[in-house]
C-alpha cells in the first residue's frame, strides 16, 4: 500500500515537471455537418464546421482555431466562409480572423479569440458552429460521390492558449442526384413502361 | 501541466529578452509584434499574420517556444495585452468631450451619418475624433473615429454600419460616456415605418435672420418645441430648411449666426437637410451665381473681400456635406446643389432652384435627374423642396418676375411643377416668400395665378369646390380621378421674418394664406401624412391630412 502511494507521487511529480506527456483533460471533436447530403450541379451547398466535447458554458473554452477543410475542386467550387459569434464578435474587435481562405484544394478558417477566459465560459455552449462554409456544385454526376474532411492537424488552443487536443468526424459526403427535370423523365419513363408492360 | 511547460518557455523568453536589455538596446516586450512598447490588438493580427511562419529561438512572437508562430501564441499573448481585450489604446474612448462652436449632422440614414464640428467653445484645442455607442454610460471602447479636416477647418466623421432604428449617443473628443444632447437615431430600412410609428419632419423656410440680429428663428424654434412638448413629445427625425438659411450673404460667419448658434440642441441630434436659396449667394441677395468675392463679410466679421472659403466659392457648400452618390438612397446626382434621400417611408428631393437652375443646360439636366429620381421611387409619400415657390403672394409675387431673382419662380412652376404631378409628388414646400401660404390639392397650374381654374385643377368636396384637406375634406393620394397626380405646395419662407403681401393676394390656388412667423411640421404613418403651420405658441394655425 505504502508503495503504492510512494508511486502515485513519483508519478505525480513526473507529471508536474513534464517527463511524462499528460492525457490532455479536454479532447474536442470535430465534424461538418450534414455528414451526408444529395445535391445537384448547379446547387449551392454549406457546411457547418462544429466542434464539440469542451466545457458546456464553463472550461475548458476554446481560445483559437485553425482548421483546414478538404475539398475536391473538381466537383466544388468554394464561394465564401462565415466564422461563428462563439469566440467572440469580429465586428466588435472581440475576435480576430485569423484565416487563410481558400487554398485551392481546401479552406483554411482560424480564429483567435480577445475575450478573456470567463467571457469564453459564458458564450460557449458544450457545441457550436465554428465556421459554415459555403460551395457550388460544379460537376457531380448522379450517384458520384465527393467528400469533405478536416485535415489533418488542426490547432485548437483553450482559454490560456494551451493546445487542445482533437478528433475529426468521417468526412462528409455529397451524392450526386438527378436535376429534377432529368428525374421527372426519368419516372414518366418508367411509369410509361409499366403501363405497356401491364397491357 | 501544458500551463507549467508555457511558464517555463516564457520564464525563458523574458531571461532572454533581458540580457538583450543587457547589450544596451531596448527591452523588447513579449507579443509586441509591432515594437511600439504596447500589446495590443494589432500585434496580435500580427502574429496571425505571421502563422505557419518558423522562427528563431527567442522570437518575441513564439511565445510558446516551439519554433513555428501560431495561433496558440496568438492566443497565449491575448493575456498579454495592456487593456482587456486587446482594445489599442490609440483607438480608445478615454478622452474629454468637447463642446464644438458648431455641431451637426448630415447624411443620416438607416446605417450611417456624418457627424460634422468646428470650433471648441471651452477654447482649448479642437477635437479630432468621435466615439459613439448604444450604451450612453459606455459608449464602445473601441468606437474611437478619427475625424478628416476640410479646407475650411471641419471636422468629419462618418459612422457607417449601424444599426437601423436605433438611439445611438456619441462624444466628441474621445470621452467614453455621453449624454442625450448628444445622440442620434437611425432611420428604419428604407420603406418601414419607424419603430414609434410615426415620422416627424421640422422645416423652416427663410429662418437666417438671426445674423441680422433678429430673434425672430429662435422664437419659431420655440414655437416648435412647444408643439413637440404638446404632441408626444416627439423630437424631428428631419430637419429641412428651404434656403435662405443665412441672412444676408451666406457667409460663414452667417451661418454661424443664423444656424449654428440658433439650433445647436437641435443640430447635434437631428440630420440637416438644406437648399440654397438666393440669400446663399452673396451680394445682399442679389447674385445668381456665386463669387467669392461677393461675401463682404469676412469669417472674423470684418468686411471687405473674399470669404475665408478656398475650397469653394460658396459657404454653404464648404459647411454642409450633402449627398451626390446616392449614399442616403434616391438616385445619384453628382452634385450637392441638388439630392434626394430616403427615410423610412418617405422619399425627399431636394432642388437648387437658385443656381442650377438658371442655366438652360444645368436646368435641363436637373430636370432630367428628377425625372429618372422620381420614376425609381417606391416609396409610400415623396416630398420636394427648393427655395423659389411657384405660386406666392407675399413679399414676392409669383406674376411678377422680379430681374433675374424671381425668374426661377418661373421655370419651377412651367418646367418643375408638371413632373411633380406626373410622378406622385404629395408635397411641394418652398420658402422665398416671407409668408405662410397653402395650396389646395392641384394639379396642371402652370399660368400665372389668373389662369388657376379651381375647377379642372382643384381636388373638388362633394359641394363642387376646391376641398380643403381639413376633416371629412382630408386629401387622398389617389384623387377622385383615380390617379396621383396633385400636389399640395406650401410657402413657408416664414421661418425668420414675415414681411410684405402683394398685388392680388390671396392666391387663388391657396386655401389658407397667412403673414405670420412658424414653420411646419410634417406627422406621417404608412397610410396618413398630416401637415401643420406651426406659430411661436406652438398653436396650429393650418393643417391638413392626406391618406392613402
Amino acid at each position: 500500500m505504502r508503495n503504492a502511494i510512494a508511486f502515485k507521487r513519483y508519478l505525480y511529480i513526473l507529471l508536474l515537471t513534464g517527463f511524462i506527456k499528460a492525457p490532455l483533460a479536454h479532447a474536442a471533436h470535430i465534424g461538418l455537418e450534414p455528414g451526408s447530403t444529395y445535391a445537384t450541379t448547379g446547387d449551392s451547398i454549406s457546411f457547418d464546421l462544429v466542434i464539440s466535447g469542451l466545457g458546456n458554458f464553463g472550461p475548458a473554452s476554446l481560445g483559437a482555431f485553425d482548421i483546414s477543410v478538404g475539398f475536391d475542386p473538381g466537383a466544388l467550387s468554394f464561394n465564401s466562409y462565415s466564422l461563428g459569434n462563439f469566440l467572440g464578435n469580429i465586428a466588435l474587435s472581440q475576435a480576430l480572423n485569423a484565416s487563410s481562405g481558400n487554398l485551392g484544394n481546401a479552406i483554411n478558417v482560424a480564429e483567435v479569440s480577445l475575450l478573456s477566459a470567463l467571457g469564453l465560459d459564458t458564450l460557449q455552449p458544450g457545441t457550436f458552429t465554428l465556421a459554415t462554409l459555403s460551395f457550388t456544385v460544379t460537376n457531380l454526376a448522379m450517384g458520384a460521390v465527393t467528400q469533405l474532411s478536416v485535415l489533418s492537424g488542426p490547432v485548437l488552443a483553450d482559454a490560456f492558449g494551451a493546445p487542445l487536443s482533437a478528433t475529426s468526424a468521417a468526412p462528409a459526403s455529397v451524392t450526386g442526384v438527378p436535376v429534377p427535370g432529368t428525374a421527372f423523365l426519368l419516372i414518366a419513363a418508367l411509369f410509361g413502361w409499366l403501363t405497356l408492360k401491364r397491357r | 501541466m501544458r500551463h507549467l511547460q508555457i511558464l517555463i518557455a516564457l520564464a525563458m523568453l523574458t531571461l532572454s529578452s533581458y540580457s538583450y536589455s543587457q547589450c544596451g538596446g531596448p527591452v523588447p516586450l513579449l507579443c509586441d509584434a509591432d515594437g511600439n512598447r504596447d500589446v495590443n490588438m494589432n500585434d496580435i493580427t500580427a502574429i496571425n499574420l505571421a502563422k505557419g511562419t518558423p522562427v528563431a529561438p527567442g522570437d518575441i512572437r513564439d511565445i510558446d517556444g516551439d519554433g513555428t508562430i501560431t495561433v496558440l501564441d496568438a492566443r497565449q499573448c491575448v493575456a498579454y495585452c495592456s487593456l482587456p481585450e486587446c482594445v489599442d489604446p490609440n483607438a480608445t474612448c478615454v478622452g474629454t468631450d468637447i463642446q464644438p462652436e458648431r455641431l451637426f449632422l448630415q447624411q443620416l440614414g438607416s446605417d450611417r451619418v456624418i457627424i460634422k464640428w468646428r470650433g471648441n467653445l471651452g477654447g482649448g484645442a479642437e477635437a479630432n475624433n468621435v466615439c459613439f455607442g448604444t450604451d450612453m454610460a459606455a459608449l464602445l471602447q473601441t468606437s474611437k473615429t478619427m475625424a478628416t479636416v476640410t479646407a475650411t477647418g471641419h471636422s468629419e466623421v462618418l459612422l457607417s454600419n449601424l444599426e437601423a432604428d436605433t438611439t445611438y449617443y456619441y462624444s466628441v473628443g474621445g470621452a467614453g460616456v455621453a449624454d442625450t444632447s448628444k445622440s442620434f437615431h437611425t432611420a428604419p430600412a428604407p420603406g418601414n415605418v419607424p419603430a414609434d410609428g410615426n415620422t416627424r419632419i421640422w422645416i423652416v423656410g427663410d429662418s437666417g435672420t438671426a445674423s441680422l440680429g433678429s430673434p425672430a428663428a429662435g422664437e419659431v424654434r420655440d414655437g416648435f418645441m412647444t408643439f413637440v412638448n404638446n404632441h408626444g413629445d416627439e423630437p424631428a427625425d428631419l430637419f429641412l430648411m428651404l434656403g435662405d438659411n443665412a441672412y444676408n450673404q451666406g457667409t460663414d460667419l452667417e451661418h454661424q449666426w443664423a444656424i449654428f448658434d440658433v439650433y445647436p440642441e437641435i443640430l447635434a441630434t437631428t440630420p440637416l437637410w438644406p437648399v440654397i436659396g438666393n440669400h446663399e449667394m452673396g451680394r445682399s441677395g442679389a447674385s445668381i451665381s456665386a463669387n467669392t468675392n461677393a461675401y463682404s463679410i469676412l469669417g472674423d466679421g470684418s468686411s471687405g473681400g473674399p470669404d475665408p472659403a478656398p475650397d469653394s466659392p460658396m459657404p454653404y457648400l464648404n459647411i454642409f456635406t450633402l449627398p451626390t452618390n446616392g449614399e442616403v438612397g434616391g438616385l445619384p446626382s453628382g452634385t450637392e446643389q441638388y439630392y434626394s434621400f430616403d427615410y423610412a417611408n418617405v422619399h425627399i428631393v431636394s432642388l437648387d432652384s437658385q443656381v442650377a437652375i438658371r442655366d438652360t443646360a444645368s436646368r435641363a439636366a436637373m430636370l432630367q435627374w428628377l425625372q429618372d429620381d422620381l420614376m425609381a421611387n417606391s416609396q409610400d409619400w415623396t416630398i420636394v423642396i427648393f427655395h423659389h415657390p411657384p405660386y406666392t403672394k407675399g413679399s414676392h409675387n409669383s406674376d411678377v418676375p422680379l430681374g433675374m431673382v424671381d425668374k426661377p419662380i418661373f421655370a419651377i412652376r412651367e418646367e418643375f411643377t408638371p413632373v411633380f404631378e406626373q410622378y406622385g409628388v404629395d408635397l411641394a414646400y418652398s420658402g422665398h416668400s416671407h409668408i405662410y401660404e397653402r395650396s389646395y390639392y392641384i394639379k396642371g397650374h402652370t399660368g400665372l395665378s389668373a389662369t388657376f381654374n379651381p375647377a379642372t385643377m382643384a381636388e373638388l368636396n362633394d359641394l363642387n369646390v376646391p376641398a380643403s384637406g381639413q376633416g371629412i375634406e382630408a386629401y387622398t393620394q389617389i384623387s377622385r380621378n383615380g390617379t396621383d397626380d396633385k400636389v399640395v405646395y406650401t410657402v413657408a419662407g416664414n421661418g425668420g421674418q414675415a414681411t410684405t403681401l402683394s398685388a392680388g393676394f390671396p392666391h387663388p390656388a391657396h386655401f389658407f394664406s397667412q403673414l405670420e412667423i412658424g414653420s411646419v411640421v410634417i406627422d406621417l404613418d404608412a397610410n396618413r401624412l398630416e401637415a401643420s403651420f406651426v406659430d411661436v405658441n406652438g398653436a396650429v394655425l393650418d393643417s391638413f391630412v392626406i391618406t392613402r
